[in-house]
């Protein structure tokens, strides 16, 4: 008799199945026993009564989750609302301690251009304006969290009486490999938000369904592995890519070093310019994990469009103005110097506030500033490291490389074209950003905020968790830190240019 | 991050609560301080200096200038002329003038004359400001011409010469004033014996030390010049009209012949003529009876007085009619009728020192004032003599009755403007 | 901007304190008026600084223009003032007005002295700076961590013997570090850093080599404590007028208020 291990419980809750009742699945059809039984525990059936949370938003993670059947609700319940920035203060004597969210920004009146949406771990996007959708049999959810081990991205509840399947990464793994698993997550995937994601892309946002529809059933489903570089600086531009799944670093070579332009997530998309005409790559697109992408190859989309030739005239003209402004940010991006005498600390930097210890009177007024005008949450600290007579304050430095976006689960922190980070209303406060910013200058705030309760009806009261970063102020001509220092002692400067303009002895500084 | 940085500055650090409670104290203090005050009534607080001595006797009652009673509105308490009145009268300046581009217009009495400057402040005083305010460019009605230069902004500076001077007036009194020979040094005087003159022995300064008092002949000149007119009348003529001073002889001998009823034949010249003619003269002028005695000597004496004595200092018309007409000397009392001018303070001082030309008159006509040059030795704002305008001239005119004459004016009448 | 303005106010005075020699004008009259109200629109303006900063946001001017017309139109106020009073205290409310008056500027000009001195002083002397309303936070963490090392000592599996290392330290801590980190200026070994040097130089000597890196740490906390020492000076030194110049400046406000409404009811 062969001597059964020990079951090590690998997932905390449910069903361990052997490796027969496993194949009995069609999807586990061409996997080897030897590896599920070598496996055991890394899968097991759930079963979740109709109401059941599954898994929350935020939390911490490691498996993915099938659907055998039922149906759940996907939902964030975090409100949708961000911390204002207020163009004028009207803060002071009553709000001082409390701090107030905005509502959602079709509370406040704004409308906007197009729904906006945000992306999650599954096969659905969440609109912001009403941020609920359905799972149902045959959904996988939660890979980005087994994969790459990101924070769950969404709550889930059982919808009714349900039944899943709970995996860790390498059973995923072997799923993904089984070609009818992969069609029918590919084709959910087709079916409910490859439209709207093809939609969001600039130059196909107006085009007819038709050839959307046209367009939709020759695309191709590829992946890639952490590190691949999907394609180089300089090549041939012969694809458009837009990812469904996991993280691309889009980076640019200069003379010294290399610079990170943006990380891209699910939804986001590169490569079109290249679909138009003959142009060559501004920038190396690697993969950070895992990513599974849409892949439209050039040679496809010449002969779609040769059908629609309507269509192609009017790509043509997007695609000059796109490469005007390319040109023109490429020309900027030119004169960046990196000069690597210094550390990496400072020179990632691309913009610092530093605060003049000869001239501060540690008075606060920057931080007050701060926090009035970003609704009684500052986003600077008074503190940080030292560099000659300057104090390096903890507040963003709009990194040359910024670690800080890598792997949102929401897809709520993306950075300005003036290199501001931004984190968007639907932040549901899991802190992967905070934790990656080597500086701590994303930190996370509870706020107080009244939100409809589903089950009592009643208004009540919810600590939620946002975070909260420097956002240079945009809408004012100054950052208020700086407005605000009574002794010119506060200001945002451009390291390299900065400290050009100081001695040499600057950047050698002599042993005190 | 480190616990509490987030909101360290939201909560209030003892230090800062301490500056804010501070504050809070110290402005309720203050508060407390002026309501206390107000609450036990005492307006002393405000004061923004003591007031002058005079006023002490008002010194803790506010009211008694700055009341309800007295001001125009009810908010303020601006002192208006009418508490100042209740003391003191304040006549008009001129009647006409322009203050303010109003004809007649006044300034208030808080215009020039200040209080709470301190005890020792003399509120009357008045600096030249006051004065050239206007009078540095003053503007008069073409009609009638204007009388007073209008350019004066100080005395040093441009104050015009003393009209008398600048007009070259002459004195017109109908009187023969020779400063020359009385004062020289071998002087006969009375009885024969040589004496000296001073100024001082015919002028004397008036009793409120301002001017000098006019000349008067029984006190001044009859010590010298004796109106004795025979020797057997003691008593010399009065200083009167010819027809009183007739009477006065005819009394006298009148009387002298009465209680000497035969004298009168013993009346002879102590030195008879030689010469026939003369001696029959006078044996038919010689007086027949009393009465005629008495017509004679009456005549006699009057035409000493008349002929010989009065017309010493006097303009005798028709000198030798019987009853000659003198004229009236009309000696000016005032010479400066626009200032005052006082010889106390300037008692220290030689009369010649100022009245230079006095020894060296010999003219009646020669106005012996002194001229502005002179003042200015002293009083040209730095050799320490006031130079201000309130040291000569007087604002308030005190001829023109005031309807409300205060209880403490001043009797003196200070001359007018 | 501000140095224009100074100018401009500045030889205005000049000229008018020529006119003023001829005999001082009343606070009441025309030209001690109008220096009266320039004066006290000057105080007023510096008051207001206390206002603007609590609203720093406001785009009503920078903060900088704001303190540096704070300064500067509050020395010029001072002079205003004596030539609104001609030169003179006047009466108790007046003279109470003139002293407070007096202090503020002069604190004024103290704190002035000070901010230009005091903050390059704590940069220099302070390597490891901390913000001043967290410094409690700060050595709380220090005593902690102070303790912690010392446990870390503790010879495991054993009981507590006298002699050993850990008892010679921990006899120290309760002695000398923990009385140093609750105030470092009492009378202590810690308190001269040449002595502390001394002390800990012989403790060294008295622990073996495994027990040196706790005592290392345990003298870097002292160091820095004391350097907290400093800084908590220092930062007193650089603040400490403001507790008189701000509630004088209230007091004297509402002083002024009350000056300001009798004199004019009353001249």
């Amino acid at each position: 008799m062969v001597e059964t291990e020990p079951i090590v419980r690998k997932i905390a809750h449910g069903e361990i199945l052997t490796p027969e009742q496993l194949l009995e699945y069609p999807f586990f059809k061409g996997i080897s026993e030897k590896l599920l039984q070598k496996n055991l525990g890394a899968v097991v059936r759930r079963t979740f009564k109709k109401g059941e949370i599954i898994c929350r938003e935020g939390e911490e993670g490691s498996t993915a989750f099938y659907i055998l059947k039922g149906t759940v609700d996907i939902f964030i319940t975090t409100a949708v609302s961000h911390v204002q920035t207020q163009p004028e203060a009207k803060t002071g004597w009553f709000r001082k301690m409390k701090s107030l969210l905005v509502g959602p920004p079709a509370a406040t009146g704004k409308t906007q251009q197009r729904q906006r949406y945000i992306p999650i771990d599954a096969s659905v996007d969440l609109s912001v304006a009403n941020p609920v959708a359905q799972l149902e049999e045959g959904d996988l959810f939660g890979e980005m969290t087994c994969l790459s081990f990101y924070p769950r991205s969404a709550t889930v509840r059982a919808a009714e009486d349900c039944v899943v399947l709970e995996m860790l990464r390498n059973i995923l793994q072997l799923l993904q490999k089984n070609k009818e698993f992969k069609v029918r997550v590919e084709d959910a995937y087709r079916k409910r938000t490859l439209d709207r994601h093809l939609r969001s892309v600039e130059i196909f946002g107006e085009l007819s369904s038709d050839f959307l529809e046209f367009l939709k059933a020759r695309v191709e489903l590829v992946d890639f592995a952490p590190g691949e570089i999907i394609c180089k600086q300089d090549e041939d531009a012969d694809a458009f890519y837009l990812i469904r799944l996991g993280n691309v670093k889009v980076s640019q070579r200069y003379p010294g070093g290399e610079m990170v332009l943006t990380y891209l997530s699910r939804g986001q998309y590169f490569g079109e310019i290249g679909l138009l005409g003959h142009s060559k790559r501004t920038a190396t697109c690697s993969a950070l994990d895992k990513v599974e992408a849409v892949k439209i190859r050039k040679e496809d989309f010449d002969a779609m469009v040769r059908q629609f030739p309507a269509i192609g005239t009017q790509l043509q003209k997007v695609a000059d103005q796109r490469l005007e402004t390319n040109r023109q940010q490429s020309k900027q991006l030119e004169t960046v110097f990196l000069n690597d005498f210094l550390g990496q600390s400072l020179m990632d930097a691309n913009n610092l506030l530093l605060i003049d210890l000869e001239k501060c009177t540690r008075c606060d007024d920057c931080v007050r500033a701060c926090a009035a005008s970003h609704d009684g949450i500052t986003r600077l600290i008074r503190d940080g490291v030292r560099y000659d007579k300057y104090l390096v304050a903890t507040s963003c430095r709009q990194c040359l490389d910024p670690l800080c976006m890598v792997g949102c689960p929401v897809g709520a922190i993306h950075r300005q074209p003036s290199r501001e980070i931004v984190i968007e209303d639907w932040c549901i406060g899991c802190g992967l950003c905070a934790k990656q910013c080597p500086y701590e200058n994303i930190n996370l705030h509870e706020f107080v905020v009244k939100q409809m309760d589903p089950e009592t009806g009643q208004q009540k009261e919810v600590v939620t968790r946002k975070a909260t970063v420097c956002d240079l102020c945009g809408q004012h001509t100054e950052p208020s830190c700086v407005y605000a220092c009574p002794h010119d002692a506060a200001h945002r400067v451009d390291p390299k240019e900065f400290f050009h303009l100081q001695s040499i002895d600057f950047i050698f500084p002599k042993p005190k | 991050m480190r616990p509490g940085l987030a909101d360290y500055f939201n909560r209030a650090h003892p230090f800062r609560r301490l500056k804010g409670r501070l504050a809070y104290l110290a402005a309720a203090l203050a508060a407390v301080w002026v309501a206390g005050h107000a609450v036990i009534g005492q307006k002393e607080l405000y004061n923004p200096g003591e007031v002058s001595a005079p006023h002490a006797f008002i010194a803790n009652n506010c009211n008694a200038c700055h009341s309800e009673a007295t001001s125009s509105s009810l908010l303020s308490r601006v002192v208006p002329d009418r508490a100042c009145e209740t003391c003191h009268a304040g006549p008009v300046h001129h009647a006409n003038q322009i203050f303010d581009n109003q004809p007649g217009g006044e300034p208030k009495c808080g215009s020039c004359h200040r209080e709470h400057e301190g005890p020792m402040f003399a509120t009357a005083f008045m600096s030249s400001s006051n004065c050239t305010q206007c009078h540095s460019s003053l503007q008069q009605a073409a009609v009638p011409p204007a009388r007073f230069v209008t350019n004066i902004t100080s005395f040093q500076r441009d104050h015009p010469e003393f009209r008398i001077i600048r007009e070259g007036r002459k004195d017109a009194a109908t009187i023969k004033r020779n400063h020359k020979k009385p004062l020289r040094p071998d002087l006969p005087g009375p009885g024969g014996r040589p004496t000296k003159l001073e100024c001082g022995s015919c002028h004397r300064v008036k009793e409120d030390g301002t001017a000098m008092m006019p000349i008067e002949f029984e006190r001044d000149c009859e010590s010298c010049h004796s109106l004795a007119f025979n020797e057997r009348i003691t008593s010399p003529a009065p200083h009167e009209t010819p027809d009183i001073v007739e009477a006065f002889v005819r009394t006298a001998f009148s009387k002298y012949a009465g209680s000497r009823s035969g004298e009168w034949k013993n009346d002879v010249e102590w030195n008879p003529p030689r010469r026939l003619p003369e001696f029959r003269r006078m044996v038919d002028e010689a007086p027949r009876d009393l009465p005629e005695w008495l017509e004679i000597r009456v005549r006699d004496s009057s035409q000493l007085l008349f002929q010989k004595k009065c017309v010493e200092c006097h303009e005798v018309e028709d000198r030798k009619a019987t009853m000659p007409v003198i004229v009236k000397p009309e000696i000016p009392q005032r010479w400066l009728t626009h200032s005052r001018f006082a010889h106390t303070p300037h008692r220290m001082l030689q009369c010649t020192s100022c009245h230079s030309g006095a020894p060296e008159s010999a003219q009646t006509m020669q106005v012996l004032l002194p001229d502005r040059a002179t003042c200015l030795q002293c009083h040209n704002g730095s050799a320490g003599a006031p130079s201000n305008c309130v040291t000569c001239h007087a604002y308030h005119d005190k001829t023109i009755p005031t309807p409300r004459a205060g209880s403490l004016t001043p009797g003196r009448a200070i001359g007018n403007n | 901007m501000a140095a224009l303005a100074t100018a401009a106010v500045g030889a205005a005075s000049y000229a008018t304190q020529v006119l003023l020699s001829s005999s001082p004008p009343s606070g009441g009259s025309w030209p001690g008026l109008a220096y009266g109200i320039s004066g006290t629109g000057m105080i007023v303006f510096a008051a207001l600084l206390a206002v603007r900063r609590k609203f720093p946001t406001m785009r009503v001017g920078r903060m900088q223009v704001w303190m540096r017309g704070h300064v500067w139109l509050g020395l010029l106020s001072f002079p205003m003032i004596l030539f609104h009073g001609g030169f003179s205290l006047g009466g108790p409310l007046t003279t109470a007005l003139m002293v407070l008056f007096t202090i503020i500027t002069l604190s004024g000009i103290f704190g002035l002295v000070v901010q230009q001195i005091v903050p390059k002083l704590m940069m220099e002397q302070i390597p490891a700076e901390v913000v001043y309303e967290q410094a409690n936070v700060f050595i709380n963490g220090l005593r902690l961590k102070a303790a912690e090392r010392v446990e870390s000592l503790f010879p495991k599996g054993r009981d507590e013997a006298d002699g050993t290392p850990y008892s010679i330290v921990k006899e120290f801590l309760e002695k000398e570090i923990k009385p140093f980190l609750d105030d470092p200026k009492r009378k202590g070994l810690l308190t001269s850093p040449k002595n502390a040097e001394i002390v800990f130089t012989h403790i060294r000597k008295l622990v073996p080599p495994e027990a040196h890196g706790a005592v290392e740490e345990l003298r870097q906390i002292i160091e820095k404590r004391r350097d907290v020492a400093r800084q908590i000076t220092l930062h007193y030194v650089l603040h400490a007028w403001l507790l008189i110049h701000v509630p004088l400046s209230a007091g004297m406000l509402i002083l002024v208020f009350v000056h300001a409404i009798m004199a004019l009811r009353y001249s």
